[in-house]
């Protein structure tokens, strides 16, 4: 299992790295989807701007890991390694965890520099020990939309219009971390902002912890249905 | 209340009727025109086979 | 089947009829509260029917039994139809009491991002050709979908919540008048069992549209 995992790993990780565009177009995507925001909401008034900053890392976070995801199975797709790989009697727990995990990277890539650009953005002073739990949230957030994302790559994998389907189940789904992610996030930012933020955000969290818990529950229970071959 | 409420229930009401009375009207219409493809075909494949 | 129709129609605009007619007005909300008996059971109709998809995602997954992904078709069917319901009347119920056709509540957003979802269920069924793989992903979505309601219900009620606090169930006892409460659960039965029996009926005619498919090689749907 283990040795499987880290074949796998490695291969889409590899992958990954061979097509430069594919690595960094999320991460671009992000970038214009935060200057798309400040273009189309204007400068925050300064009591709004940690939850502007909230607001922006998590929207760009989960657009941008949206056009990540929906090609999530695209270089196996195309050199029929797919095929191969889930005839192979590798555990498809195995593939569903190497996926997650490079979608996790793929997510950092993206969450951090989003993070510090919104910030400057916003004009914004994050005090460090606020800025380590707030990423601690955001590592949550990611964990959870990877399962998602991951589990719904493979459900629209043979399906056509899978690029407006693959949105479409992928946002509503994703609800709970989002909003986990967002107020969670403005009670840690700014807790003079929200009455008792510390219990709030322990709140957040525990619903951002139980999304994840049924997103890879059921992503590595269904996931060797979903792409065994006809 | 200011408003008078009468319109609103009516409307509600109007909404549930045409949703749930259209949609039942239609898969209806909808069963009963497959049904009688099916035993339109199934009896050409029997006339088939008997006239073989 | 068309006896249980007749019947259910009956039943189902009798309950109209007590709900817009015989009832008594409510002492806090007035007339305008006789949505209720509209919207209420159609919501939980909505609700009862991404239970059963769940249910029927379970057994097709279990037994590959293709007529358990026939059923979920139905019932993704006819809970979207109770979904748009239970969102229209909810909204025309809004304008009166809250002054606005739409607020962020809890139960109102969970109904609509169930629309969508039970919709997208539609399309992807649409967007797969048939067969195992087909079962598998939309018995799956199915299951999804339904572990994920409660929380989406969940963190949209920490969110924010307007509606009114849940008046049927509550410790203590009802605070609604017997003959309020009982035409209420005829409702929410009837409703409910209207919803089921659409389910069939758009069953049987997915099983027969198939057959015609699997016979002449054209699509009847």
């Amino acid at each position: 299992m283990m040795n499987n995992f880290l074949l796998i790993f490695r291969q889409t990780l590899r992958a990954e790295f061979a097509d430069r565009e594919r690595l960094l177009s999320p991460l671009l995507f992000a970038l214009v989807i935060l200057v798309m925001l400040a273009f189309t909401f204007g400068e925050p008034p300064a009591e709004n701007r940690p939850a502007a900053f909230v607001a922006q890392v998590f929207l760009s976070l989960v657009l941008a890991t949206q056009t990540a995801l929906a090609r999530a199975f695209d270089p196996e797709q195309q050199d029929r390694a797919f095929d191969l790989l889930r005839a192979s009697p590798v555990d498809p727990a195995a593939i569903f965890m190497a996926k997650l995990l490079v979608v996790l990277l793929q997510g950092v890539s993206i969450l951090v520099p989003a993070t510090v650009v919104s910030a400057l953005f916003c004009g914004l002073e994050v005090p460090g020990a606020a800025l380590v739990k707030f990423s601690g949230l955001s590592l949550l957030t990611i964990t959870g939309l990877g399962s998602l994302g991951v589990t719904l790559a493979a459900m629209t994998l043979k399906a056509h219009a899978r690029t407006v389907l693959f949105p479409l189940l992928y946002f509503p789904l994703a609800t709970p971390l989002l909003l986990a992610g967002t107020q969670g996030g403005i009670a840690i930012i700014s807790p003079e902002s929200v009455p008792v933020a510390g219990a709030m955000a322990g709140s957040w969290v525990v619903v951002s912890l139980a999304a994840n818990t049924i997103f890879l529950t059921l992503g590595i229970l269904l996931f060797g249905e979903l792409v065994k071959s006809d | 209340m200011n408003t008078d409420p009468w319109p609103f229930v009516f409307a509600a009401y109007a909404c549930g009727f045409a949703l749930i009375g259209g949609y039942t009207w239609w898969a209806v219409r909808e069963k009963r025109r497959l049904q009688k493809m099916l035993d339109t075909l199934l009896d050409t494949i029997k006339a088939e086979v008997t006239g073989s | 089947m068309k006896l249980a129709g007749i019947a259910l129609w009956t039943g189902l605009l009798a309950v109209w009829a007590a709900a817009i007619a015989f009832v008594p007005a409510d002492a806090a909300q007035g007339e305008v509260y006789r949505i209720i008996y509209l919207h209420v059971p159609s919501a939980i109709s909505a609700f009862a029917s991404c239970f059963l998809l769940a249910v029927a995602g379970v057994f097709a997954l279990w037994t590959r039994n293709q007529n358990y992904l026939t059923w979920q078709r139905g019932l993704a069917e006819a809970g979207l139809l109770m979904t748009a319901l239970a969102l229209l009347t909810g909204s025309i119920w809004g304008k009166p009491t809250w002054g606005t056709w739409w607020t962020w509540d809890a139960r109102l957003t969970t109904t609509f991002l169930l629309a969508i979802l039970l919709a997208a269920w539609l399309m992807l069924h649409g967007a797969l050709p048939s067969g195992r793989q087909r079962l598998a992903v939309c018995s799956g979505l199915s299951i999804f979908v339904f572990a994920d309601v409660p929380i989406i219900y969940k963190s949209v009620t920490w969110w924010r919540t307007l509606h009114q606090p849940p008046t049927i169930i509550r410790s203590g006892g009802s605070t609604m008048a017997p003959e309020m409460l009982a035409l209420l659960v005829s409702g929410i039965v009837i409703t409910a069992a209207m919803t089921v029996w659409l389910a069939w009926v758009r069953t049987d005619s997915l099983k027969m549209a198939e057959k015609l498919e699997n016979q002449t090689g054209a699509a009847f749907e």
